[in-house]
């Protein structure tokens, strides 16, 4: 007897399928089409992930995307809303709607591929990048985002180079119209190079889609720099994928900002391959509202020697939650490792709640591992001590928030940065309903 | 300029203060004594607006308003100021941060303009070369790895900063060492005025040998249960609260 067992697939899962059609006039290598093939095809195996699979516990996507807006394809019509930091004298590529709409940059020692380009590329340092996996393996969001990626680009730092005036990408949603919006970039920093890469999510229009990827290689003896900032409307739905593999005696630093978005979905996965390196993230979420933010990071320490620190901080009002998965690998060969993670939140209304899942999983035995996970509220006998100064509520509780986040901001060392950063905290502060 | 009538005052049900009267004019300093237990803190904390506890009966007026009306903010930029007997440790929030804040959102509850930078600078540096205050202690974040006696003298900081017109000191001079008491004491002096009022709850003599107060009430179990002038003061030092802890059960 034969027994055909079809897959049902929700109503977004089938248009994300359907979405999946050969682009007219698109040329990509042999490589690049063989990727696409094989993670729609293993999208059409897995659909949407939900509450049923671990590491989306928490964050039912099947559930949560009732219907999946079409990709925006580049119309070429858009204008960039003002930049928040045009003063400051970066270099930036603005991409509104998926459409890229400034200069690339002339930055001597930096070359940058448009995506088509890119995935038209014979250089197999482009393809090997545009072709890693995060290190716990492929997820439904980072196949679809291989399979319908249609923006983005490539940045190759020559060897040796230093660039110091950060590059800014803009990803800006502007249409009113529901649309998805696909984008995959890369970094390749050269042997002993250094670069700051600003990344900024920005989109004050409703109910749109984002799936952005990037996948960085940071090179032997090189430095990168990653910052990443999101601040879009509160019906947005943004699931991203972070893909970093670092050299021998190489620093990752990573900070993220994050206040927008209903559904927030980062999936960070960081890999050691040579020995001696270090990757430092600090990310700080302000959510409140009915705002769901999910961080599910993996750090895989292949190699000995090397040293990671994560620090997660939440705010959370309203009736916000915060989740955050984290896990430490430290594989049998990778001895000396140093890995501390630590997940803290704010808790400021009794609607809120914060999933915390910090786990190490080692398996060398001369390693200093640890992780720690603390949620509360904001200290009653430091409110009343502020008040008592004169200071107002409100403005007592910034003050403690930004005590809190603080420790997590100092790491950005760019001042401009720094400033865009806490003013961002403020005026949400000023807003959130805390 | 402060009044307070018949103030009882519970904690979870239980009765700290049990009717407390005491009027404070412009110009004096009150001393309040007492053993521990006997609700001292209490009072400094109800001034202050604490939420913690629960008013059963009362009033307090200062300058006559309704005090229990006011919000804990409100009551500071109206001039009512408490030092802590346990000043806070804030970790990432820097000490001349803090001050500034301070200053600036009691001026601006009041209506006048806010600090500028450099003038506020300049208030800083006057007022902490008068009480020893280094430099590096208002760069670090407030009272975080502070000495006993550098918490205490950042108390008295903030009230030469912020010039309130009515000063409550919690056993400020607990933990303190005799260099860091004359210190303490002559900033406290140096604040003294016709227009200022103090009142300085201890529980030791020490205190009052540098600030010399006009009256000295003693607490216990809830009520004032002596008052005379400074040389109170000195026959409680020699006898002990021991008389009044039992005058008070007894009544």
């Amino acid at each position: 007897m034969n027994m055909e067992l079809r897959r049902v697939y929700t109503e977004a899962e089938q248009a994300l399928i359907d979405g999946f059609a050969p682009e007219a006039g698109a040329h990509r290598a042999d490589w690049a089409e063989t990727a696409r093939s094989a993670a729609m095809d293993a999208f059409r195996e897995s659909g949407l992930p939900h509450r049923r699979v671990e590491e989306w516990k928490y964050t039912d996507l099947r559930n949560a995307l009732r219907e999946a807006f079409p990709v925006a394809r580049p119309n070429g019509a858009a204008e960039a809303p003002v930049n928040p930091l045009a003063d400051a004298g970066f270099h930036t590529l603005t991409f509104v709607d998926g459409t890229f709409v400034s200069d690339v940059p002339a930055i001597d020692g930096v070359s940058f591929l448009p995506l088509n380009d890119a995935l038209n590329s014979d250089d197999p340092a482009v393809k090997a990048l545009l072709t890693t996996m995060p290190a716990r393996g492929s997820n439904p969001v980072f196949d679809l985002n291989t399979a319908t990626m249609n923006f983005g680009g490539v940045f190759v730092v020559e060897p040796g180079t230093e660039i110091t005036t950060p590059i800014h990408i803009r990803s800006v949603v502007a249409r009113t119209e529901p649309g998805s919006y696909v984008s995959r970039f890369g970094v390749i920093v050269g042997a002993g190079a250094s670069a700051t890469l600003l990344e900024s999510f920005e989109g004050e229009v409703p109910d749109f889609q984002r799936n952005a990827a990037i996948q960085v290689v940071v090179g032997a003896g090189a430095t990168f720099k990653h910052l990443r900032v999101e601040t879009e409307s509160d019906s947005a739905i943004h699931l991203s994928n972070i893909v970093v593999e670092i050299g021998a005696e190489a620093n990752y630093s990573k900070f993220g900002l994050a206040t927008g978005a209903a559904l927030m979905r980062n999936d960070l996965s960081i890999r050691f391959n040579g020995e001696h390196s270090n990757a430092n993230i600090d990310s700080v979420f302000l959510k409140t509202g009915k705002q769901h933010h999910d961080t599910t990071m993996y750090v895989d320490h292949a190699v000995p020697n090397c040293t990671s620190r994560e620090l997660f901080k939440s705010v959370l009002g309203g009736s916000a939650r915060g989740v955050f998965q984290g896990k430490i690998l430290v594989r049998p060969d990778a001895q000396k490792t140093d890995g501390a993670m630590s997940a803290n939140a704010i808790i400021l209304s009794d609607q809120a709640e914060m999933d915390a899942k910090p786990e190490l999983e080692i398996y060398a035995d001369d390693v200093v591992c640890g992780h720690g996970a603390t949620s509360g509220q904001l200290d009653d006998e430091l409110l009343f001590f502020l008040r008592a100064r004169g200071i107002p509520e409100r403005e007592a509780k910034a003050l403690l928030i930004l005590a809190f986040i603080g420790e997590a901001l100092e790491d950005v060392e760019d001042e401009i940065v720094h400033d865009h950063l806490m003013d961002l905290t403020r005026d949400w502060i000023a807003e959130a309903d805390i | 300029m402060l009044e307070i009538k018949n103030l009882h005052v519970s904690v979870d049900d239980q009765p700290i203060l049990r009717g407390i009267d005491l009027t404070v004019k412009a110009g004096e300093v009150h001393a309040i004594m007492g053993p521990n237990g006997s609700g001292k803190s209490t009072l400094g904390y109800v001034l202050a607006g604490k939420d913690d506890y629960d008013i059963t009966e009362g009033e307090i007026f200062y300058n006559g308003e309704d005090v229990l009306e006011m919000e804990p903010d409100e009551r500071a930029a109206a001039g009512m100021f408490l030092a802590f007997q346990y000043p806070m440790e804030i970790p990432g929030v820097a000490t001349m941060t803090f001050l500034r804040t301070a200053v600036n959102a009691q001026r601006k509850a009041r209506g006048e303009d806010e600090l500028t930078t450099p003038d506020f600078m300049r208030l800083i540096k006057e007022k902490s070369t008068l009480l020893k205050v280094k430099p590096d202690m208002l760069k670090r974040p407030l009272n975080v790895g502070f000495s006993g006696g550098e918490k205490k003298r950042n108390e008295i900081l903030q009230m030469a900063l912020l010039e309130p017109k009515l000063c409550v000191l919690d056993e400020t001079d607990s933990g303190l060492d005799i260099d860091a008491l004359r210190i303490v004491s002559e900033g406290v002096n140096a604040l003294r005025g016709e227009d200022r009022a103090f009142i300085v709850i201890t529980h030791y003599q020490r205190l009052l040998n540098h600030i010399v107060p006009d009256f000295v009430h003693v607490l216990a179990n809830g009520r004032i249960v002596r008052e005379g002038g400074k040389e109170l003061a000195l026959e409680l030092e020699e006898k002990g609260y021991a008389d009044f802890v039992g005058e008070a059960e007894a009544a």
